[in-house]
């Protein structure tokens, strides 16, 4: 099983769009698919119209197996569920400090959902706290979605700096997300990618009506319009990350 | 997943699809009305589905509890594989019914698939057309909580099967399901929850078993002349070959081509040990023929066995080193499909069809009533007894010649000596007590394992330094994948060592006092004779 997570410091950049799209384009490969929404907005969970609710807390299924089989939601397509995200995971640094050993519970949560799923994606919240630097330490990659700014560098810098100094480190793999090819400075911030010290993935995800409308249509943008330039995007952005993961 | 569809056990709780059927004279209009009269549901999408339902010819994936197939429907194709007694499924997009699950892109699928049907391919089982209506449960929320699908079955040639409603839960929302179930059971008298797959119910699923090689059954009585006895053992050796024929030429299978080769070898071994059973120029004759037969198939098959084993010489090589063995990959099945199509005009060609046609004539032709022929007429008992009797002894003899530095030569002569005794004891195992010769075969399997295994470890080294060298010569073998080869020949040598070092131990079980006393009493003439008369 493998655990890829979709983080950024900041929001707003296209996170939660890219883990509902990968998810919904990995069921339908055929992967047995569970996205985990972490982030206490539950706009992931909004999307496959699942109640951001999960019964005894996140701290319940942060410490008992029974509470976390009992919140899985199976999501209306074939091979993808959910876990989805609960308003009191605001204070998930506080639960995860209760329930002992902070840093490897999101690991142990998952560990003991490995023969279910071949894949799970984890939303974050957009922050750093104990709950990151635990699913830090249980993913394999962190998708980090980049708006093609100077200062959206700068905070993958930051964060590239912070990972580096961890124990266990997942790779970073950084893509451009939200790219309006009519701005130059868009056009010239992506040109930059190669000369980066980051392994960034080469799809890059248009700005796009289609994907700000999945909040109206409450469902992964390859659902209802496979064809747009931008399901074609993730589709692209899903075939380097499965090459990537291959290669690990 | 359950354990068809996945061998290792689940965490998540169970939860199921409930089916069930009605009699006869329901149809699937009226029942959708009722339906939409009973919930809120959304338009039902058509659903009719083309379904090509494949297996490996021995039947894995039945025997494994699930089924696959390529469910077609609309544009959309998709192969599907899923749990008979549970609702779990899993799919992937696909154009077509892969051959082998090699065929398939590397992922959980493909693993979990090789896992059932190793390296047996996929052939078709049955076409069904699935006739249904599809309904989708939501709540408030417009989430899908349940959903619903009528459906018939249809195969061409059949009745067609019952009308049924399948109620499938979504996990995590079992609270409507479970109402959803009352519902349909108080509404609907003369619903009956169905029992086991439409496939196995409309008597799809094992038409074509009867292709599963199984061993030979050959009824012999110790009084019957002995050129009755042998024409018998080589009728049940002819229909091995006929029931392998097709799947061997067609290339369905290796599993095919390695029946067919046991029953020419063992037709051989059987024309070689009833010399003076039948005249000389007839058994010469046919002993060329099989032995061509042999020839021509053997370069295929060691072709096969190196693709089954392909995986096990990754495993074995260093993690560096895994990637730069493709090239013998790519190597070994352009060979191979090559290989096929020589076979394929051996097995088609006047030289085949005249020696199956000459072969049934001469073991369906009664034997003559009275003969010069030295052993035609002596019971099978006893002409059998001596036969196998002096291959043991002969056994026995070569392998106590075997020492540390023999060479492989001559531990391969004594492979086939044992190979021979083997069938001999195979072919007239209804002579003998069936616990002795049990207790006695079983002793010459182990050595003839271990024997196996130094000669198959020896031919793979010589099969991969030839290979090594012709890749050199198409320059398809770049210098990390020529060391990796030649890694691997080493390893195959240490492996081979091995096996040398315990073939002592082996051969000394099978020569044993107790083995010696009880194949004398089971073979030997005078013996075997003395033991009848008391």
């Amino acid at each position: 099983m493998k655990v890829i997570a979709s983080y950024h410091l900041k929001g707003g950049v296209g996170k939660t769009a890219t883990t509902v799209n990968l998810a919904y384009l990995l069921a339908e490969q055929g992967a047995r698919t569970l996205v985990w929404d972490l982030d206490p907005q539950g706009a992931t969970s909004f999307y496959f119209r699942v109640k951001p609710k999960v019964k005894g807390g996140v701290q319940g299924l942060l410490e008992s197996r029974k509470a976390l089989l009992r919140s899985i939601r199976g999501t209306d397509y074939e091979g993808l569920d959910l876990l989805p995200a609960d308003f009191r995971a605001r204070h998930i640094d506080v639960d995860l400090d209760h329930a002992g050993k902070p840093r490897r519970r999101v690991g142990e949560v998952l560990k003991s959902l490995r023969r279910d799923y071949d894949i799970v994606l984890i939303d974050c919240p957009p922050s750093i706290g104990l709950a990151s630097e635990s699913v830090f330490r249980a993913a394999d990659a962190l998708l980090v979605p980049i708006i093609p700014t100077t200062l959206s560098l700068n905070s993958l810098a930051q964060l590239a700096g912070h990972i580096e100094g961890l124990r266990r480190a997942p790779a970073i793999w950084p893509f451009f997300s939200m790219v309006d090819a009519r701005k130059s400075l868009h056009r010239e911030v992506c040109d930059t990618a190669p000369s980066l010290p980051y392994r960034f993935l080469s799809a890059r995800i248009p700005y796009s009506s289609h994907v700000e409308r999945m909040g109206v249509r409450r469902a992964p943008l390859p659902a209802y319009a496979p064809s747009s330039g931008a399901s074609r995007a993730y589709r692209a952005l899903l075939d380097e990350i499965i090459q990537r993961v291959r290669e690990q | 997943m359950t354990a068809a569809v996945d061998q290792r056990r689940s965490s998540l709780p169970p939860f199921r699809e409930v089916a069930f059927t009605f009699p006869a004279d329901v149809s699937i209009d009226p029942m959708r009305s009722r339906l939409a009269e009973l919930f809120e549901l959304a338009e039902p999408e058509d659903s009719t589905t083309h379904r090509l339902y494949v297996d490996t010819f021995d039947r894995r994936l039945l025997h494994a509890g699930s089924t696959l197939h390529l469910a077609a429907m609309r544009e959309r194709k998709r192969l599907v594989w899923s749990a008979i007694e549970a609702d779990q499924q899993r799919a992937v997009s696909l154009n077509a019914v892969p051959a082998f699950a090699a065929d398939l892109d590397q992922g959980s699928f493909r693993q979990a698939l090789e896992e059932v049907i190793d390296v047996r391919r996929l052939l078709p089982v049955a076409e069904v057309i699935v006739r249904g209506r599809e309904f989708v449960v939501r709540n408030k929320a417009e989430k899908t909580v349940a959903r619903m699908a009528l459906e018939t079955w249809l195969a061409p040639g059949r009745r067609r099967g019952p009308l049924i409603l399948r109620a499938t839960p979504v996990r995590g929302y079992e609270k409507p399901f479970r109402k959803l179930l009352k519902r349909l059971q108080r509404k609907l008298p003369t619903a009956r929850l169905a029992s086991g797959h439409p496939i196995v119910a409309l008597g799809l699923s094992d038409t074509a078993g009867a292709h599963a090689p199984r061993a030979p059954q050959i009824a012999l009585d110790p009084a019957a002349r002995t050129d009755v006895a042998a024409k018998a053992i080589l009728q049940a050796m002819q229909e091995q070959i006929a029931l392998n024929e097709e799947g061997t030429r067609d290339s369905l299978d290796p599993e095919f081509l390695h029946e067919f080769r046991v029953a020419v070898r063992r037709t051989r071994a059987a024309l070689a040990r009833f010399r003076g059973v039948f005249p000389a120029r007839t058994v010469e004759r046919f002993a060329r023929e099989f032995k061509w037969l042999g020839s021509i198939t053997g370069t295929l098959r060691d072709l096969d066995v190196y693709l089954i084993k392909y995986d096990g010489y990754v495993e074995e090589s260093p993690d560096a080193m895994r990637l730069d063995l493709e090239p013998l990959r790519a190597h070994l099945w352009d060979r191979q499909a090559e290989e096929r199509a020589v076979l394929k005009r051996h097995l088609t060609s006047a030289r085949y069809k005249r020696l199956m046609r000459d072969w049934a004539v001469f073991l369906d032709r009664p034997v003559p009533d009275r003969t010069r022929l030295r052993d035609a007429m002596r019971p099978i008992g006893e002409t059998g007894r001596a036969r196998i009797w002096k291959l043991h002894c002969r056994v026995l003899k070569r392998g106590r010649r075997i020492g540390r530095k023999t060479p492989a030569q001559a531990i391969h002569d004594l492979r086939l000596d044992c190979k021979k005794l083997r069938y001999m004891m195979e072919f007239c195992r209804p002579l003998f007590g069936p616990k002795a010769i049990t207790a006695q075969t079983r002793a010459l399997k182990r050595l003839q394992d271990n024997l196996g295994d130094f000669n198959d470890l020896e031919v793979q080294q010589g099969g991969l330094e030839g290979m090594a060298r012709a890749m050199e010569a198409e320059g398809r073998a770049p210098l990390p994948t020529a060391i990796a080869m030649g890694r691997l020949i080493e390893g195959l040598r240490d492996r081979q060592e091995e096996e040398r070092q315990r073939f002592f131990r082996r051969f000394a079980e099978f020569d044993t006092k107790a083995n010696r006393k009880r194949a004398h009493s089971l073979f030997e003439p005078r013996a075997a004779a003395e033991e009848q008369d008391a």
